[in-house]
């Protein structure tokens, strides 16, 4: 069988490896390099549409969809999900997030939270 | 296509094996806690098919994996990470082998990364958001170590005597 | 080998070197809470979870004191006995009558009867436009005349039949009683009782604080943004309760002088002022006033008691008297600072 590639490892395969890097590496800049100036605030949405949008600071809230209840808790660092009644448990298994532009992903409930920066946040308050 | 009877029984074990093998690292824990993705130990399989029996092969042994894997979870989007991730894995994993100069290794990671950017392409169609993006980097530096992983052992799969006698 | 691992290795630091800088938020911790008829949202930069549980306790506890119609509460008690024991109800009163006095009463705490005939009481039903004789007799008892407190400071006392209601000053108080609560363990707090929104301190940042008021038409836009630090920011206006006879709006903002609703042209007053009290008082007493009454008030107040207000008039107009204010000219609104 001619086709068979070498069993050893070669200068090669290390190209390959380092265009995987890269790759990381480029994606990873994306998310992790950008500026994390700013509050940040946690974003959730459901079907890919916002259903709410609460500061990174501690407070619970439960949210459904899908058929599904999650149950998110946020601290001043990061956010988690603490219950989910999802079979996977992916959501409650990823643990916290915190850095701007991660999320954790509910599959089943079709939600997604994600940790955004307000940037130049508009407003502290709004009044009326 | 055609298939002799050694060939005929040689995919149906090799997608069983896929089968088990995806089943199985559904017991690991996930490299990232994005629902749904995989290491990719089937890769193991496509690898060896595409090597021994040749990609028409391998894909029929990909599709047979990724549809009754999708039955036995009876999980529409689970499938459609498989089929992305799978399909990706192994068009990389087909072109890698042509370029003569790379070891199993390099073909079986450079299949891994691909395999890990196909679940996540299939994760931002389900969700209809960016977001699964993130996770990425971190997808692409675990696929250098499943990729080398499944390279081990397609290698050592390649490397037997039987399995290469049944392949001929 | 070696090269690969190498490669492998300095690939991976780069990497993780990208994940070290780890942002540095400003600890702020937030919390919801569910009293006084709103829900409230409070935020609190520095401090720790106690600061946040004993401000809700606190809340907590200002609603079951405050409650008109909840049998045992400091104000049932008042107004059914005619006296009570309530620092809360005592001070309440004291900022009450100043507010009275300041205010010419077009702001008044024993307005609660004259409310009721009119439907906005607790009963929201049967509104509805009562017969002269009635606001007659009911205004009879109106007046900061009727409250007096007891030589010990703690005690009120009422002349029934007259009524007291405190919720047009009860989150001005509750969100001086937060700010003496949080005065030495935080370093900032935006707290939002509903729309009515306290800032205590500056930002993180050390910037004032940014507050959007919002347009009385459209929920959805705003007046313009107020940058300010240390500061309450109230607003009542005439869209909040109404109901129609005969094709006549009549409001909910009762201009205790006369029984009936004030009629002058205002939609809605926002007040900015360091007093909470004050700020939630006074959104209520220059709806009454009107814009002309309302200036002269603020240029008489300007040593003893200064504020700031944003007043939307009839015909789209805002009148706002505060430095820190930018309209948001978007809007279908015409602005006039005064100075």
């Amino acid at each position: 069988m001619n086709r068979f590639p070498e069993q050893k490892p070669n200068r090669y395969d290390a190209l390959v490896i380092l265009v995987v890097l890269a790759l990381a590496l480029l994606c990873a800049a994306r998310f992790w390099l950008a500026p994390t100036d700013g509050a940040a605030e946690v974003v959730v949405r459901a079907d890919g549409a916002e259903i709410d949008r609460l500061p990174l600071a501690d407070a619970e809230r439960t949210y459904q969809n899908n058929g599904y209840t999650l149950r998110i808790a946020v601290t001043a660092e990061s956010v988690r999900v603490t219950q989910a009644d999802c079979p996977t448990q992916d959501c409650v298994h990823t643990g916290r997030i915190s850095r701007q532009g991660q999320s954790i992903v509910c599959l089943p409930a079709r939600i997604v939270i994600t940790v955004e920066g307000t940037g130049a946040a508009p407003y502290d308050a709004i009044a009326g | 296509m055609r298939f002799t009877t050694k060939q005929l029984t040689l995919c149906a074990l090799l997608a069983a094996l896929a089968l088990a093998l995806s089943y199985v690292e559904g017991m690991f824990p996930a490299p990232l806690p994005l629902p749904g993705v995989k290491l990719g130990l089937a890769n193991i399989v496509t690898l060896f098919a595409l090597c021994a029996l040749g990609a028409p092969y391998a894909l029929a042994i990909l599709l047979v994996r990724v549809l009754l894997g999708a039955m036995f979870a009876g999980n529409a989007s689970a499938l459609l990470y498989s089929l992305l991730g799978g399909l990706a894995a192994l068009g990389v994993m087909a072109l890698l082998v042509r370029a003569k100069r790379l070891s199993v290794y390099g073909v079986s990671i450079g299949g891994a990364a691909a395999h890990q950017c196909g679940q996540v392409a299939a994760a931002i169609v389900t969700l209809g958001s960016l977001a699964p993006l993130a996770y990425l980097p971190a997808l692409l530096v675990v696929s250098v170590f499943t990729g080398a992983l499944t390279g081990f052992v397609t290698g050592m799969l390649l490397g037997n005597r039987f399995l290469k006698n049944v392949a001929e | 080998m070696k090269k690969y691992a190498f490669v492998l290795i300095s690939a991976l630091c780069l990497l993780l070197a990208g994940c070290g800088a780890r942002s540095d938020a400003s600890a702020a911790r937030s919390r919801t809470v569910f009293a006084m008829d709103t829900v409230m949202n409070l935020t609190v930069y520095g401090g720790n979870e106690d600061t946040l549980r004993v401000a809700e306790e606190e809340l907590h506890r200002l609603d079951d004191a405050l409650a008109r119609t909840r049998e045992g509460s400091d104000v049932y008690t008042l107004n059914h006995s005619g006296s009570v024991r309530s620092i809360d109800a005592a001070r309440l009163f004291a900022r009450a009558d100043e507010i009275a006095a300041a205010t010419d009463g077009a702001f008044d705490v024993t307005i609660a009867p004259v409310l009721a005939l009119w439907g906005f009481g607790e009963n929201a039903d049967g509104q509805h436009v009562p017969d002269a004789g009635a606001i007659a007799e009911a205004l009879r008892y109106v007046g900061r005349e009727h409250v007096s407190r007891g030589s010990d400071g703690v005690e009120v006392r009422l002349d029934l039949p007259a009524q007291v209601d405190f919720g047009g000053i009860a989150k001005g108080y509750a969100a001086m009683q937060l700010s003496n609560i949080f005065s030495s363990t935080i370093t900032g707090a935006v707290l939002d009782l509903g729309g009515d929104v306290c800032v205590i301190g500056k930002k993180p940042d050390g910037a004032d604080w940014r507050i959007a008021v919002k347009d009385p038409a459209d929920g959805e836009r705003f007046l313009g943004v107020l940058e300010a630090s240390d500061i309450c920011v109230m607003t009542s206006g005439v869209y909040e309760r109404y109901f129609e006879e005969n094709g006549v709006r009549y409001h909910h903002i009762i201009d205790p002088r006369t029984g009936w609703p004030a009629d002058n042209g205002i939609v809605s007053a926002t007040v900015i002022c360091r007093d909470g009290i004050w700020a939630d008082a006074l959104a209520t007493a220059l709806c009454v006033l009107g814009a002309e009454s309302a200036e002269t008030l603020r240029q008489s107040l300007a040593e003893t008691m200064p504020f700031d207000y944003i007043l939307v008039t009839d015909g789209n107009a805002v009148r706002y008297t505060c430095a820190g204010f930018t309209p948001e000219k978007t809007g279908p609104y015409s602005y006039e600072q005064v100075s």
